[in-house]
């Protein structure tokens, strides 16, 4: 009976323990998806970061390079926004691959392989476009 | 069902009683509520990972 009783117990508390884990788990997930979006979405600079390439006077000397610039800018729009955000840090704040992964709050190996997923992704749109 | 203790009831899961869940799911409503605070997913994601959890228990 004091078995049986033991058992039970056990398997309540079991399920009372993934209660609060998946809750916590859901909490942390939703947060590091927020806050990836909120620290690089919304950041002023990155969304200027896009304009840039039909605002600069300076860059656009010919037709060529407006047409270029637009391309880029599409191709760019085209990544995701984990995508986006890491060759922002990296070509445009020109940071480091573990000083990005800070920011993100991901791994250095996972920033390498977004940064050549995206070139690869970019290099594929611009030569469909072209 | 309604007369099974938990640990019995955990067993049927696992054996693929779909009645025995809901029934679990009913006991555990008052803590997955609490736990959910109000948001419908959290909920639906808390029953998803309670489901995979019984059906995984060494028994």
């Amino acid at each position: 009976m004091a078995q049986l009783h033991e058992r039970e117990e056990k398997f309540d508390s079991f399920l009372n323990k993934i209660i609060i884990l998946s809750s916590k788990y859901y909490y942390k997930k939703q947060m590091r998806i927020n806050g990836r979006e909120n620290t690089i979405i919304d950041n002023e600079e990155y969304s200027q970061f896009l304009q840039k390439f039909i605002t600069e006077k300076d860059t656009f000397s010919s037709v060529e390079r407006i047409d270029t610039s637009l391309q880029l800018k599409k191709a760019l729009e085209s990544l995701s926004a984990i995508e986006q955000a890491v060759i922002f840090l990296l070509f445009q704040k020109e940071l480091t691959q573990r000083e990005a992964a800070e920011i993100l709050e991901v791994y250095t190996k996972t920033i390498s392989k977004i940064k050549i997923r995206a070139i690869n992704k970019l290099k594929k749109y611009l030569e469909e476009d072209s | 069902m309604r007369n099974k203790s938990l640990y019995e009831l955990g067993r049927l899961a696992q054996k693929g009683d779909d009645m025995a869940i809901l029934e679990i799911i009913d006991r555990k409503k008052k803590m997955l509520k609490r736990y959910s605070f109000g948001d419908e997913d959290r909920y639906q994601f808390i029953i998803l990972k309670l489901i995979e959890g019984i059906k995984n228990y060494k028994f």
